[in-house]
């Protein structure tokens, strides 16, 4: 037994002495490739430099160039290298750059597959090159886009939002739009934030590309529409027309309806106020966010009508909507005097809901 | 008599060798793990394999605080420093005793307003609310009669805005960038409703405008070793459990958690010691039995900088605190010992917290006793016992000694060949002898259970500036 234990101990800690060895020789090796890489960024720099020089003279890239291109960044290390060495040039001369890396196209094309073909953090690595440093943009949907479509399958959180943020860092809608369509079908996760934001940072045409995806309506999932109606809020309002149908619309999901009241709250629209009245009015059985998110909207609607709706809202059972009717009201500028009968009435969570805006109001946060 | 004995002793050791197998085991593959994790971490965020946006989610700053008068406003000016578009700060004084409103009041002329609270969750009566805002950021300062961290943590959720909530303890430090960090699994996956930052030992670091500007061991031994088992702790285990969504226990000091869910599962229990653990064990149950689709995740890249205790009496303090919460939050919830229906969080997570957590302390004086037993007896092999002691401190020195190297090399921390020195002596001394002296305290947390149950573990604060 006692033979057992010790055999058993050392091998522990002969196993955990290992792992201590192999911790401190990955620091280490890690270090040293670190600052190996800032000594072939320089390198590039230099080189990328030179060949600015020549475009600039009106000469084009050298073929030696595009060839040591083609080699060396096939490893992730490579291209860490020379994307530290592109930031470094984008800095100082970001007008050659441009031109440089246009006509560095066919490299990075050809390299776009190389990188297909490894992992999903090395693809994600690569996007994130394409999307910083735009070799192509514009409306012609160039192979690059296409290869990086491919990305998408069997790739993480990260390697998607790297693409699509590289799309639309292209600026090609028809590219965003073939993305979403690849999420859409696959039911694949991404979460509405990160894409609406995405596609508010898309570089191209945005209305154009707003016209794109709303035609996708009907058969894009609700989750992926919700996306596109907070990209449409934040850049467009020519959507009032197009959008109060579907706000009415009974099929409409709940969550996509929510989002389209709020379009309505940024881009105000006189026949969406009944419809929002009626929201919060509320008809029995009516899902009560729909009068949570009426109340807030509504403070762009001046009108006696709102103001009673609004007023009638303080009495709702639901907090929220008290929340957002007296902020509401607040922020209608309601004449205190039409307000006097809440403010000396009866009821205790309207009278105080209704105070604190006001109070709010007057330290200047309403 | 002997013979007896001899049996006895035999069984026992037999015990213990399993037991010190599983131990070991758990804390190699643990630290493995977590090193893999961590140098994977390291090699994403190099190669941009991360979500960085302009905007996230909002989120309501918890901050509860008891007596905190000296750390308060500069932990407050910290968090209004933080590099994230919309959040709101929200501190509930839970009938502090000293001037920590007063100094909150004072320093950012705060305003009483008559705001409604909406009472989601139960909690001690509110006295009064104060706001004020500082820049984009709304603070707000709730007074309340006295209740207990879990209780004053209710009475925040109940007056944030936002539909995420972050607890943090009153003498934390955020880095800039932790709010971003911590926020970023909710974006991953949509079904995380809590995630855990590190906690790291704030006497470590110095701190400007939010950014590490230095680190360095402290020179107090208590808080060294605490550094040590901090750095073990939350770089090997949590992140083992993370990866089969097991962990039982956010630390309070930085924590963030989906406030619908957590108001669905019923908030903190202001009757607990253990309110972060008995809360996460609460929605582990309450997800499970919901069948609701959830996702408990740990970010190792989030770091919170926390106050260690400086002397032995706060140390003892919070250890026994600590334990009781343990005992709590795993008695509350006896349905998830060797259930299959919670999966590895039952067969893992909770075992491990039983065995090697709640138990240990017991498991080790009843070893000690037996010592003494075999003493007596005179079957005790006294070079082997050595031997044996030697190796398991070595064992147990040198995985902290790889937690303690991985958390340095992946925060890009520098260290000077002096600090390093100590790091091994202190990994040394934290498994020959600290780990035996809270051992014994923790045994004892359960003297004046009773009276101790809702108090809160109030430790002597002191400023940044007076660490060195």
């Amino acid at each position: 037994m006692r033979l057992d234990a010790n055999a058993v101990i050392y091998g522990y800690l002969f196993i955990c002495v290992a792992l201590l060895v192999f911790n401190l020789f990955y620091i280490f090796r890690a270090k040293g490739r670190k600052k190996q890489q800032k000594v072939r960024a320089k390198e590039w720099q230099r080189e990328i430099e030179a060949q600015l020089g020549l475009l600039a003279r009106g000469s084009a890239v050298e073929e030696t160039h595009r060839k040591r291109m083609l080699r060396v960044l096939r490893s992730t290390n490579g291209l860490i290298s020379y994307s530290s060495a592109l930031e470094a040039v984008q800095r100082t001369q970001p007008v050659l750059l441009a031109q440089y890396l246009r006509e560095s196209y066919a490299v990075l094309q050809e390299l776009a597959v190389v990188y297909g073909r490894k992992q999903s953090m090395e693809r994600a690595y690569f996007a994130d090159v394409i999307a910083r440093f735009r070799p192509c943009s514009g409306e012609e949907f160039r192979p690059l886009m296409e290869i990086l479509l491919s990305y998408l399958a069997d790739s993480t959180v990260y390697c998607r939002e790297n693409v699509l943020h590289a799309l639309c860092a292209l600026g090609n809608g028809q590219a965003v739009e073939t993305a979403l369509q690849i999420l859409n079908d696959n039911e694949w996760f991404h979460h509405q934030k990160l894409l609406s934001d995405g596609l508010t940072a898309f570089s191209g045409d945005r209305e154009a590309l707003a016209a794109r995806l709303w035609r996708h309506a009907k058969d894009w999932n609700a989750y992926l529409m919700l996306s596109v109606v907070q990209f449409i809020t934040n850049c467009s309002d020519s959507y009032r027309e197009t959008f109060l149908p579907v706000l009415c619309a009974p099929e409409t999901d709940p969550e996509l309806r929510l989002a389209l009241m709020r379009y309505y709250r940024r881009h105000p629209y006189g026949p969406a106020r009944p419809v929002l009245l009626e929201y919060l009015r509320g008809a029995p059985g009516q899902d009560v966010n729909l009068a949570v998110v009426s109340a807030a909207v509504l403070d762009r609607y001046p009108g006696i009508d709102t103001v009673e709706a609004l007023k009638q809202a303080l009495g709702h059972p639901n907090w929220y909507v008290r929340y957002n009717a007296a902020a509401s009201l607040v922020h209608l500028e309601v004449d205190i005097r039409a307000l006097r009968e809440v403010l000396q009435g009866g009821d205790r969570y309207a009278k105080e809901i209704l105070q604190y805006m006001l109070e709010e109001k007057e330290m200047g946060r309403a | 008599m002997n013979d007896l004995v001899e049996a006895f002793l035999r069984g026992v050791g037999v015990f213990y060798l399993a037991y010190l197998i599983l131990y070991a085991s758990y804390l190699f593959l643990s630290v493995t793990v977590g090193a893999w994790r961590l140098y994977q971490r390291d090699r994403m965020l190099q190669i941009k394999n991360e979500l960085h946006h302009e905007y996230y989610m909002p989120v309501s700053v918890l901050v509860p605080a008891y007596n905190e008068e000296v750390t308060i406003v500069d932990s407050v000016r910290s968090l209004l420093e933080l590099d994230y578009r919309l959040y709101e700060i929200v501190v509930v004084d839970d009938g502090s005793t000293d001037g920590t409103a007063q100094r909150l009041i004072d320093a950012f002329g705060m305003r009483s307003v008559d705001r409604p609270v909406h009472r989601k969750l139960n909690c001690r009566p509110c006295r009064k609310i104060y706001e004020a805002t500082r820049g984009k950021v709304k603070l707000t300062l709730v007074r309340k009669e006295n209740g207990g961290k879990g209780d004053s943590l209710n009475m925040g959720i109940n007056v944030s805005r936002y539909p995420y909530f972050l607890c943090l303890d009153a003498d934390s430090m955020l880095q800039k960038d932790s709010l971003e960090k911590i926020v970023q699994p909710v974006l991953e996956d949509d079904s995380v409703v809590a995630v855990g930052g590190l906690i790291r030992v704030a006497q470590c670091v110095e701190m400007e405008d939010g950014a590490v500007k230095g680190y360095h061991l402290p020179p107090n031994p208590i808080t060294c070793m605490q550094v040590m088992e901090y750095d073990r702790s939350f770089l090997a285990s949590r992140i083992l459990m993370d990866q089969f969504n097991g962990n039982l226990i956010i630390s309070g000091a930085f924590g963030l958690f989906k406030k619908d869910t957590v108001v669905a599962a019923g908030g903190y229990d202001a009757g607990t010691l253990g309110e972060d653990m008995e809360l996460v064990v609460k929605l582990h149950v309450y997800c499970r039995n919901n069948r609701q689709r959830y996702s408990i995740r740990y970010e190792p890249n989030a770091v919170c900088w926390s106050q260690a205790p400086t002397n032995m009496k706060d140390l003892m303090k919070q250890r026994r605190r600590w334990h009781l919460g343990l005992f709590q939050s795993m008695t509350a919830y006896p349905q998830i010992f060797a259930n299959p229906r919670f999966g590895l969080v039952s067969w893992v997570s909770y075992m491990y917290y039983l065995l090697f957590e709640l138990l240990s302390p017991a498991i080790e004086v009843f070893g000690i006793l037996t010592v003494v037993l075999a003493v007596c007896f005179g079957f005790l092999n006294f070079p082997f016992m050595v031997r044996y002691f030697a190796l398991y401190t070595i064992y147990g020195a040198v995985m902290t000694l790889t937690a303690f190297f991985q958390r340095i090399y992946t925060q890009n921390l520098q260290i000077t060949l002096l600090d390093a020195l100590r790091a091994l002596w202190m990994c040394l001394l934290e498994s020959m002898v600290f780990r035996y002296v809270l051992s014994f305290v923790r045994i004892t947390a359960f003297i004046g259970y009773k009276k101790k149950k809702t108090q809160w573990g109030t430790i002597t604060r002191v400023k940044q500036h007076e660490w060195k």
